[in-house]
């Protein structure tokens, strides 16, 4: 083994000699890299569930940290009506009828379920944009109503214990499984990333399989557990000695470009505009000038939102009536009362959901955290508030800090992606309110002039404008002399 | 090796460049309130502000931060109403007279109007009972005080007689939460307030000192005793784009939200460093836009980290090495 090592390591010096044409350099051949692994979970304390991962026989993998993120299902059931009867108008429905757990942590119009609360369709762009939407007035079901809305767990941190087995060695990477906390960190992606003592190669066709016990329980969704590091490309032919001898030259880290007066630091931005549909796919070109190359050093992302606020629309409440040909119900009349806003009081159960933007039943609202021991009486009913209070009293769930998406990041140029499988951006990039250090790549990635960057992102939580930034440098003037391929 | 060569030679230039390297910041700032209109919004507003980098030197730049000063907007506040007053049943020595409506404002002045007649004045000062906004019957009912008791109720009362309960009172009217005072509740801004923290009002601390707090202040003094600010926003967000004007260059495709491309509102280190150091030479203009995209009041401070390298050439620090003379040979005859 350590002979083979040693006459690979020779190997790309004969070639120079021999006069033939240069291998690439280590700075072209390398390229930053995520694996990572799925796993669902159930929110049974106890269940053991597996992945594993397939290093690709383009090359050597290069673990040099983990991370990992929760794609959580936030979702849960909210039955409105517990006994049957009549269909009934979902903008109808009065706070009073939610129970007070959904109105504290808060709910939301089912995803699925809006062509049942509101009328026509919109399109992506006008969805991220926050565009009103006419509320329904069609009667649903019971059944059906049961399923319209939909309660919103609060994000909370999530327990595991794991453990990672290099299959090709059979050699185990701890003597028990660990726990999340004490191995991987926090689980709200704070960065920097746990980064291994000593950088772990992986032969290409290689296996790893990661095992993980759950101990949360109620936590339902995807877990990622994402090695990140680098890919050393060679090639599916590629002997084993080379390929090895070609990842210690690639361990010693090459700058890409030597003349730092014609560089200058460069953030190229993607954005997308999230309409808070999970699922919803999205995709955005990054193209690279034509003045120079570039090299991405680290990724930076943020949610432009739009206020957490919920202005309540009281002049909604009579036309709405009138165009039904009924007159506002009592209970209702009773907050559409003249007078100053502050001196007019109802009671909050009696408010009903038409009151609120459709915008905002769209992203989620809950009564906000500081109010809620004003807007509930000590036996878990709902207290008479002003019009002024009413109005301050709720907030949005949509928070640049919850949002939640898949990305995959791939350079169009040599129509290479940087991820095995697209992954959550808690585990690949690292909490979403801005905390620094960034995410920085294991090795810059060379982009070409005129190449481009593609962005794939799915969504899952959030609304708004989405701006995914590469971090690094342009060099002006000739093509960076690391980047052929 | 003569001085003059040593100092020609590269080691002596790079201690001296070394040496001349000195830690500088340049700021922009931009200012995100307007003084005349403070409920103005910047929302979608582009703000631009450009800094000249000094003549005496080149700046390197190696990271940059931001960071906001919140418009705090103070909030004077004290006992100027009889709202304020913490008057409970306990106060009164009999029942009060109930009244048809059973509000709780009139029963609060049936009880003062009681504590009148009967005890000592309390701690109220400048009361402003006409008000507008004060329902009719409560009116009424104050318009029927007697000279001496409207008299005993301007009449001035020592600081220190003020409860907390009274305080409290005042600061959720200051706040707009009357409702919640009436009741005798705390709303929602006023908790945040009393968290936040509340003071001394500079403007009447002094004549306040000077009385000793047991001599009555003034009714407009007292109105505004204390003080407090308003709460800050929760979330800053900005677009950001940064120019080199000398060049025409931008740092950026197109600009770049705060969180994405700086970091974190709260100032959490490390800074965003550049990936390598941008030099701007003496006399460039740099721009930076800003974009606010939430609502947030105060003055925004994005600085450009770096050093700046005195003695270049071509600038006034810079000292000229004379060239090292031959040393003239003299013919021998």
């Amino acid at each position: 083994m350590i002979q083979s090592e040693q006459r690979g390591r020779r190997r790309p010096a004969s070639h120079a000699v021999r006069g033939m044409p240069p291998r690439p350099t280590p700075g072209g051949m390398v390229i930053p890299y995520e694996y990572a692994a799925k796993f669902e979970l159930t929110g049974q304390p106890g269940n053991v569930v597996q992945d594993v991962i397939s290093i690709t026989a383009d090359g050597i993998f290069v673990a040099v940290g983990v991370g990992y993120g929760f794609k959580e299902e936030r979702s849960r059931p909210l039955p409105i009506a517990t006994a049957p009867g009549a269909p009934r108008i979902p903008a109808e429905i009065t706070l009073g009828q939610l129970p007070p757990r959904a109105l504290i942590e808060g709910f939301r119009v089912n995803p699925r379920s809006e062509n049942m609360v509101f009328q026509g369709d919109l399109t992506p762009e006008q969805a991220a944009t926050r565009r009103e939407r006419e509320l329904s007035t069609q009667n649903v079901p019971v059944e059906l109503l049961n399923k319209t809305f939909e309660r919103m767990k609060p994000v909370e941190p999530i327990s595991f214990l794991f453990s990672v087995v290099d299959s090709g060695t059979g050699r185990e990477l701890q003597d028990e499984p660990v726990h999340n906390l004490a191995s991987l960190g926090k689980s709200d992606g704070e960065r920097p990333f746990r980064l291994l003592a000593q950088p772990l190669s992986f032969l290409p066709r290689s296996t790893v399989r990661m095992q993980v016990i759950e101990r949360t329980p109620d936590a339902v969704g995807t877990l990622f557990i994402v090695l990140y590091g680098y890919t050393v490309l060679a090639g599916s032919a590629c002997p084993e000695p080379v390929v090895r001898s070609l990842a210690e030259i690639a361990a010693r880290e090459a700058k890409p470009f030597g003349d730092r007066s014609r560089v200058i630091p460069f953030d190229y931005v993607a954005k997308f505009p999230l309409t808070g549909r999970p699922g919803n796919r999205l995709e955005d070109e990054v193209p690279i000038t034509v003045e120079g190359g570039f090299v991405a050093t680290s990724i930076g992302y943020g949610l432009a939102s739009e206020s957490e606020d919920v202005k309540l629309a009281w002049s909604r409440v009579r036309p709405w009536w009138q165009r039904r040909g009924l007159s506002v119900p009592g209970p209702l009349d009773q907050w559409l009362a003249p007078g100053p806003d502050d001196q007019v009081r109802a009671p909050l159960g009696d408010l009903p959901l038409l009151v609120f933007p459709s915008s905002a039943l769209i992203d989620g609202i809950r009564i906000r955290p500081g109010y809620a021991r004003i807007a509930f009486l000590s036996g878990g009913g709902l207290a008479e508030v002003s019009r002024a209070l009413a109005s301050e009293m709720f907030e949005r769930l949509n928070r640049p800090e919850d949002v939640s998406f898949l990305y995959l990041i791939s350079d169009t140029g040599t129509g290479r992606d940087w991820q095995n499988q697209p992954i959550h951006n808690i585990a690949g990039l690292g909490i979403a309110d801005g905390k620094r250090p960034f995410k920085k790549l294991a090795r810059p990635m060379v982009f070409q002039p005129r190449s481009t960057i593609r962005v794939r992102i799915e969504e899952h939580f959030g609304r708004g404008t989405l701006f995914l930034a590469f971090q690094g440098y342009k060099v002006l003037g000739a093509p960076p002399a690391g980047a052929r391929r | 090796m003569t001085l003059g060569a040593f100092a020609q030679g590269s080691r002596f230039r790079r201690a001296l460049v070394e040496r001349r390297a000195i830690p500088f910041d340049y700021a922009f700032r931009f200012k995100f309130f307007d003084e005349k209109h403070e409920t103005r919004s910047f929302v979608d507003q582009t703000l631009s502000a450009t800094l000249t980098v000094s003549i005496e030197a080149s700046f390197t730049a190696v990271s940059i931060g931001y960071g906001l000063i919140p418009r705090l907007r103070r909030i004077p506040f004290g006992l100027a109403e009889e709202e304020d007053l913490e008057v409970t049943s306990q106060d009164t020595l009999e029942n009060p007279p109930r009244l048809p409506t059973g509000a709780e404002a009139p029963r609060r002045v049936i009880s003062l109007l009681d504590m009148l007649s009967i005890r000592a004045p309390t701690s109220v000062t400048a009361l402003t009972f006409a008000t507008v906004t004060a329902p009719t019957h409560r009116v009424g009912l104050l318009a029927n005080l007697s000279s001496e008791a409207r008299a005993a109720l301007i009449e001035n009362v020592p600081p220190r007689r003020i409860q907390l309960g009274e305080m409290i009172n005042a600061l959720g009217r200051a706040l707009g939460e009357r409702e919640f005072a009436a009741r005798g509740e705390i709303g929602a801004k006023t908790a945040f307030a009393l968290q936040y923290g509340i003071r001394a009002n500079p403007k009447v601390f002094r004549s306040f000192l000077l009385r000793g707090g047991s001599t009555p202040l003034p009714g407009e003094e007292l109105a505004e005793l204390f003080e407090t600010v308003e709460a800050p926003a929760e979330r800053i967000q900005f677009l950001y784009a940064l120019h080199d004007q000398g060049t025409g260059r931008a740092f950026q495709s197109e600009p770049l939200l705060n969180v994405a491309g700086l970091g974190i509102d709260d100032g959490d280190r490390p800074f965003r460093s550049f990936a390598p150091p941008i030099t701007f030479d003496p006399q460039t203009v740099i721009r930076l836009d800003v974009i606010p995209k939430s609502e947030f009041k105060g003055e925004l401070h994005v600085v450009l980290h770096g050093y700046k390298v005195l003695g270049e050439a071509g600038t006034p620090t810079g000292r000229k090495l004379r060239p090292r003379r031959r040393a003239r040979r003299v013919a021998r005859p």
